[in-house]
């Protein structure tokens, strides 16, 4: 019993020891961050005076990097819910350690991805005309549009996987309460642990709570991206209209949200000492299920080169060439992409390379520059060769486009790093559950 | 603080008596305090007048709204265009609008800027300065009162050096044709030759051959009319010919030799030595020759150099030769009708001038509507002889070349502003009339002339018999002028010939003849009795044998072959922004110049397409992007004309090269050289191959036509097992448009048409780069080299589908459905998610990058009736529903239904060869529900994405296979 208290005190300590004092790298990278944001909000500014002319978007071309970061921010939204709440209801017992910081980057994914169709739009001040409220004239939004779908589905998401994220927060803001010494700090986290106790039937309805939310959330990871899928699988146009689209595009954002928790507790776990918690043992999971979603891309892949020849429509058949042959702009992302999405997580096979965290980094940082490319890849290259030869184009992105998505960059990485320097980055109640013998556990 | 309840009401009061006061600042809607009779606002004004951009005299009216001219449309009685316009007529608004017109008059000051001047001094200055000199007046072609002004105005101040200076000047043909420019009755011919004339774009009167030339190309007897294309490079016009013959520059001359009928009999085949110099298939080239000799009504137009238009006049009028019995003559080119273009003074006449002014044996220099600093060689030496002459007087609207020249600018009124008559043909003869205000403090022409010569001097009634042009035209035109009588009142005969746009045979019973026309006997102009001998110019290398030894260039050697540009003509239309902004037919470039080269002859010189290079001759060189194209003949080198101004305005300045300074002969030989460096030749983006995507749809003349798919009707009857959703149910009309490709010349005029009507913003090269160009209409262009048809146009705008890709996906229901069938784009409901674009298949649909701008004036060219969309949203084709409503207005006035042809969209309106037909699918009798059922060339574009499109497209009849 003894030795059980030590455990959970240690961890107690550890958790609560990295909210403390920020050392020097630690400010310059969040001064970064802001940084970018600053710039970002300063270049969407310009943007919004001017006209998205400021752009590099064309006619065909009318969707391009700023739909890219959204669809590669909601993909990045995925693994955190995956991990807390379908893992979860798998009883995967590896996830209770890193599922806070996965849900933090959730939450935080998807704040910067619901930025992007509002920066996008051409007049953003009416952009609430696109939400379903009362008016006097009846004027409803098109519910057949998928951008519709979309707006039901993002905010769903969002406000679930908070709803989650603040539930599993709970417990272990009424820890930090209590062992605080800092006044505001204490302040902070009364008002947010809403007294919580740690009564038995406070336990009780969270746990049956948690449940609840878990099992809620698990549909909307496959609802959500198959949502914004179908935002081009809806469309007529080659390279989007695909029924392929969902499964693809549901395992390729849990591919990219695996690769970003791998890539933010690496650096982490060094930074906030919190090498013990955030196991190489969960890293090494991790790792191997994007081999698994690895695979499911890799196939899906394969099946659009298989179905574009099996249709024999025109069309289909000079658009697939085209994207992988046709092109100096284009083609060679197209190969980049394979090779990031697929191939690199394919040495992930070997155990040697999978339990080297340098690798992983790496690794990880090719998979997300793959899977921000594959998005660019279905967005632009389709549109750039429609069905028109006389409209086809070729987009690249300018400078407005590239400093608000550093300003996503910037954002994310900022909120994420204050986070977890202000919140217990590790879910200390989930970590001691963890802790429990196994004979009082059962 | 405390606020009392009384401070608390007067900071209310005062805060709102503010925002009372804010709104000061803001346009408002004012009525009429006394409205003036004949304009009620909304309703629209038309007034009829004559085009004055380039010398072919089509009849023009003009809408005007709330005293505004908002657009330009063809007279439809006028016998040269019925009707129609080109994309440069339905530019004309620019010239009047141009924000770089010359606001008022200016001299030279000692510092040698111009400075503002008021009229009286301007005049009275230059009317001194003019008194007992020597004075040249150069103009550019101008026939009727004005021409008579001018003659009399320089007879009254001691002149007569009268240069009518056009820079394309068809001399080659009245030389050719004894003396008078001859025209031409395409329509009647059966198988037609161009030797280089370019008759659907720039040659004499485009729009009148273009309507001629859909008439002579109709099926009669599953047979057709042939059009053989020989010439340097591929136009607009070779690309609608059955069968093209690319020679180099100059050599059209030997093949129109060739295909002459006095060989007929002779035991010589010229075909073989041609064949063989340039590299052409004998067979084909005999054929050609055999075909139209032998047919009834052979017609060759005479382009090119002096040789080759002498040698294609031959052909009209051929030598009998004694062994073959052969046709009468066809009477096809009727000298008995010379056009207008007959009146332009001959090169020589100017190299007189030059020389004089050089001399310094002129003393003034009068110059109006000519640019010849601009267009003569640099050879010729203008500019520099310009120094030489005291007094430089420009009574240009615009602060082109030559104006910048001058020491005293008296503008005149810009064409659309003036009273005014011009006679294309001997027998018709526009009367020009103010279609709006002065915009500017301008003068008409003949007024600032009589009032010059009242400055110096001279009695303007005893000399003109009248003190305004008004007047002195109006006395031309038979009206009695009685002393004192007001300005404005008319005879009813005048107001008929005013209100119908002039005289031509069978201009209406509206306009009787009258008495005082005849006695003045007044046809034109007399053509002047001393037709000008053949230029100095002019290679005279060729004797009357056809000289098949080598005239074709040295290895090495390039010839240029610099061409007027369809949208600038001579480069009068570089300050038209719509036209800067019109895609060439061909490259489809805009905003600039290219040099087309035969891939052999660029792989030569070591360039590809965009490589800079530079063209040079004796001193004067340009330099632009190289397009390389296998529709140009080898060692040839061929420049637009029209653009590199260094004047003239904002849209023209600056853009592009010059290449009239390297024309000191007729195709002469240029030297290249690579620069080195690379300039993207601004040009629509897209692909120039249709991939096998079978988008422009073709069918053999021979073999019978027949439908392959079924049309999808965008009706609720073409809703079949492919559809998940019911079709939509139609109020009375469904909205509907025939386009047959077999008649789309690829002129672009309905391109403009729609610019002019929609108020389309102008992107600039910049918004071109970036493919932002806001057509709502455009041309698409596919090549395929080896096929019969190597170019084919297709005109692409909203085709209106009844299940439309853009509806379902738009958030906001901005793109919705009318009970009409028009698929409607709602502005300020669109949020710019920009979705519809992408779904679009046809990519019709525009954005709004930013907001556009209309530089002042320009913007009282805006249609009232269609909204100016701001930045952020999308729009695109809406079928001219301002035409719909206003014909369906109209109907309902007059108590009756709609009929087919009440409502003409602008494309179809000023098309010169009626491609478009628009009318109600609901009734069964209009002209598209006939195509939508019983034609067989019809067909769908992309049809197996089954958008049930309400545009139709009829097949291009195409030879062979």
């Amino acid at each position: 019993m003894t030795q059980q208290t030590d455990n959970f005190n240690r961890i107690d300590d550890e958790v609560l020891a990295s909210l403390g004092k920020w050392s020097p790298g630690y400010k310059i990278a969040v001064g970064v961050c802001a940084l970018l944001v600053v710039v970002g909000i300063i270049a969407y500014s310009f943007q919004y005076r001017i006209g998205m002319g400021v752009t590099g978007l064309s006619v065909p071309i009318s969707w391009a990097t700023y739909i890219t970061n959204f669809v590669f921010w909601i993909g990045i939204a995925h693994a955190g819910t995956l991990i807390s709440a379908i893992l979860f209801l798998f009883r995967t017992s590896w996830r209770n350690r890193i599922n806070r910081a996965a849900e933090a980057m959730t939450v935080f994914a998807i704040m910067t991805a619901g930025l992007f169709p509002l920066i996008h739009l051409g007049r953003v001040w009416v952009f609430y005309w696109i939400l379903p409220y009362f008016n006097w004239r009846h004027l409803w939004p098109n519910f057949k549009s998928p951008l519709v779908w979309d707006v039901i589905a993002v905010s769903t998401y969002f406000t679930i996987s908070t709803l989650f994220f603040y539930l599993g927060l709970v417990p272990d803001l009424a820890t930090a309460r209590d062992r605080t010494q800092d006044g505001r700090r204490k302040k902070m986290y009364t008002i947010l642990a809403m007294g919580w106790t740690g009564r038995y039937d406070q336990w009780r309805h969270y746990a049956r709570a948690y449940l609840a939310l878990a099992a809620l959330v698990t549909p909307l990871v496959i609802s959500v991206h198959s949502v914004v899928s179908w935002d081009f699988a809806m469309a007529v146009v080659r390279g989007w209209h695909t029924t392929i689209f969902a499964p693809y595009f549901v395992a390729g954002a849990i591919h990219s949200g695996l690769a970003t928790v791998i890539l933010l507790l690496i650096p982490l776990r060094k930074a906030l000492n919190l090498e013990r918690l955030f196991s190489r043992y969960a890293i090494e999971q991790m790792a191997l299920l994007m081999i698994f979603t690895a695979s499911i891309i890799g196939y899906a892949y394969c099946v659009e080169g298989f179905m574009s020849w099996y249709s024999a429509d025109k069309f289909e058949r000079q658009f697939n060439i085209f994207r992988a042959w046709g092109s100096w702009n284009y083609s060679p992302l197209f190969w980049a992409m394979i090779t990031f999405n697929v191939v690199v997580p394919f040495t992930f096979f070997f155990k040697k390379l999978r339990t080297n965290l340098k690798y992983l980094f790496v690794a990880c940082l090719l998979v997300q520059i793959g899977m921000w490319l594959e998005r660019f890849v279905i967005i632009v290259v389709s549109l750039a060769h429609d069905y028109l030869p006389s409209t086809w184009a070729v987009y690249a992105p300018r400078t407005v486009e590239i400093l608000v998505t550093g300003f996503s960059y910037g954002f994310f990485t900022g909120l994420f790093l204050v986070f977890v320097r202000l919140f217990p980055s590790v879910p200390m109640s989930e970590a001691k559950d963890d802790a429990l013998p196994k004979e009082v556990e059962a | 603080m405390r606020i009392s309840r009384r401070g608390f009401l007067q900071g209310i009061g005062v805060s709102f008596g503010g925002f009372g006061l804010m709104t000061l600042g803001y346009d408002r809607l004012v009525p009429y305090i006394h409205q003036p009779d004949e304009l009620v606002p909304g309703v629209s004004t038309w007034y009829a007048t004559s085009c004055r951009e380039c010398p072919a005299g089509c009849g023009m009216v003009l809408r005007s709204r709330e005293s505004r001219v908002v657009k330009c449309e063809g007279n439809p009685h006028h016998p040269v265009n019925r009707g129609r316009l080109c994309a440069r007529g339905q530019a004309a608004l620019h010239g009047l609008y141009d924000p770089d017109r010359i606001k008022g008059p200016l001299r030279r000051d000692s510092s040698g800027e111009f400075t503002a001047a008021k009229w009286d001094e301007a005049v009275s200055a230059v009317g001194a300065e003019l008194k007992g000199k020597r004075i040249a007046f150069v103009t550019d072609l101008q026939t009727g009162s004005l021409a008579s002004l001018t003659r009399e105005w320089l007879a009254a101040l001691g002149s007569d050096r009268l240069v009518t200076y056009e820079p394309i000047d068809y001399e080659n043909i009245k030389t050719a044709a004894g003396g008078v420019v001859p025209s031409f009755n395409i329509a009647a011919a059966d198988h037609l030759i161009s030797f280089g004339a370019d008759f659907l774009e720039t040659w004499i009167s485009p729009v009148e051959y273009a309507r001629r030339f859909a008439e002579m190309r109709q099926i009669k007897n599953g047979k057709r009319a042939r059009f053989v294309y020989v010439g340097p490079r591929m136009s607009m016009t070779a690309a609608n010919a059955d069968e093209r013959i690319i020679v180099p520059p100059g050599a059209e001359a030997q093949v129109a030799e060739a295909f002459s009928p006095k060989w007929l009999g002779v035991a010589y085949d010229p075909l073989t030595p041609v064949a063989h110099k340039y590299g052409l298939d004998k067979r084909s080239l005999s054929r050609v020759s055999n075909e139209f000799i032998h047919a009834k009504a052979p017609l060759a137009l005479p382009g090119g150099s002096a040789e080759t238009a002498r040698a294609s006049m031959a052909l009209n009028a051929p030598e009998t030769s004694s062994e073959a019995k052969w046709r009468s003559p066809t009477g096809l080119a009727d000298p008995g009708r010379p056009h207008a273009v007959t009146h332009i003074s001959s090169r020589s006449e100017m190299t007189a001038l030059t020389a004089d002014m050089e001399a310094g044996k002129i003393d003034a220099l009068v110059v109006f509507g000519a640019n010849p600093v601009y267009s003569l060689p640099q050879s010729a030496g203008f500019k520099e002889a310009l120094k030489h002459v005291k007094t430089v007087v420009s009574l240009s609207s615009y602060m082109d070349e030559t104006t910048a020249q001058a020491h005293w600018v008296l503008p005149s009124s810009a064409p659309l502003e003036t009273w005014g008559d011009y006679s294309p043909y001997p027998d018709t003869i526009n009367l020009m009339q103010p279609v709006m205000g002065q915009l500017f403090d301008t003068k008409q022409t003949g007024d600032i002339l009589i009032e010059l010569a009242k400055a110096s001097g001279v009695e303007p009634r005893s000399v003109f018999h009248a003190e305004t042009f008004y007047d002195y035209l109006r006395r031309r035109w038979g009206i009695a002028i009685a002393p004192g009588e007001a300005q404005g009142a008319g005879s009813p005969e005048w107001e008929s010939h005013v209100q119908i746009g002039g005289r031509w045979p069978g201009s209406g019973e509206a306009a009787t003849p009258t008495t005082g026309y005849q006695t003045m006997g007044w046809s034109v102009e007399p053509i002047p009795s001393a037709v000008p001998a053949p230029p100095p110019t002019a290679p005279s290398d060729m004797s009357d044998r056809p000289d098949l030894s080598d005239i074709s260039p040295r290895k090495g050697d390039i010839k240029l072959h610099a061409y007027p540009h369809i949208y600038f003509y001579d480069g009068r239309g570089a300050n038209r922004r719509w036209l800067q902004e019109m895609p060439d037919p061909i490259i489809h470039g805009v905003w600039g110049t290219w040099a087309e080269l035969h891939p052999r002859t660029a792989s030569k010189l070591g360039v590809e397409t965009n490589d800079l290079i530079d063209i040079s001759r004796r001193g004067a060189a340009i330099r632009v992007p190289v397009y390389v194209t296998s529709g140009v003949a080898p060692d040839t080198v061929a420049v637009p004309i029209g653009e590199g101004h260094e004047e003239y305005g904002r849209y023209a300045r600056g853009i592009g090269a010059n290449v009239l300074p390297l024309l000191d002969t007729e195709s002469p030989t240029v030297e290249i050289t690579p620069a080195g460096e690379s300039k993207w030749l601004t040009r629509i983006k897209g692909a120039i191959s249709q991939n096998g995507r079978n988008i422009v749809q073709t069918t053999p003349l021979d073999k019978p036509f027949r439908r392959e798919e079924e049309i999808a009707l965008p009706l609720p009857a073409g809703y079949k097992w492919k559809d998940f959703y019911p079709g939509h149910e139609h109020a009375g009309h469904r909205w509907a448009m025939a386009i047959d490709l077999d008649k789309c010349i690829g002129c672009g005029a309905c391109v403009t048409a729609c610019y002019a009507e929609n108020n389309l913003g102008v992107v600039g090269p910049d918004g071109i780069y970036r493919k932002r160009e806001m057509s709502w209409i455009r041309i698409d262009r596919y090549v395929d080299w080896k096929s019969q048809s190597p170019i084919l146009f297709q005109p692409m705008l909203c085709q209106h589908c009844d299940a439309a890709p853009c509806e379902p996906v738009c958030p906001v229901y901005a793109s919705a459905h009318s009970e009409e069938g028009v698929n409607m784009q709602i502005y300020n409901r669109c949020v710019g998610t920009r979705y519809c674009a992408n779904n679009c298949p046809y990519k019709v649909r525009r954005f709004n990058w930013f907001d556009y701008e209309w530089p002042s004036p320009m913007h009282y060219q805006l249609n009232p009736d269609v909204t100016v969309r701001s930045r952020g949203v999308m729009e695109k084709c809406t079928f001219c529903i301002q035409r719909i409503r206003e014909a369906e207005i109209v109907a309902k006035h007059e108590g009756r239904k709609l009929k087919d042809g009440d409502i003409v969209p602008a494309c179809a309106q000023t098309c010169p060869t009626g491609v478009f037909a628009f009318g109600d699918l609901m009734d069964p009798d209009s002209q598209v529900s006939k195509a939508f059922r019983d034609d067989p060339r019809a067909y769908q574009v992309l049809a197996e994405l089954n958008t049930k499109t309400a545009v139709l497209y009829l097949k291009k009849i195409v030879e062979g296979s």
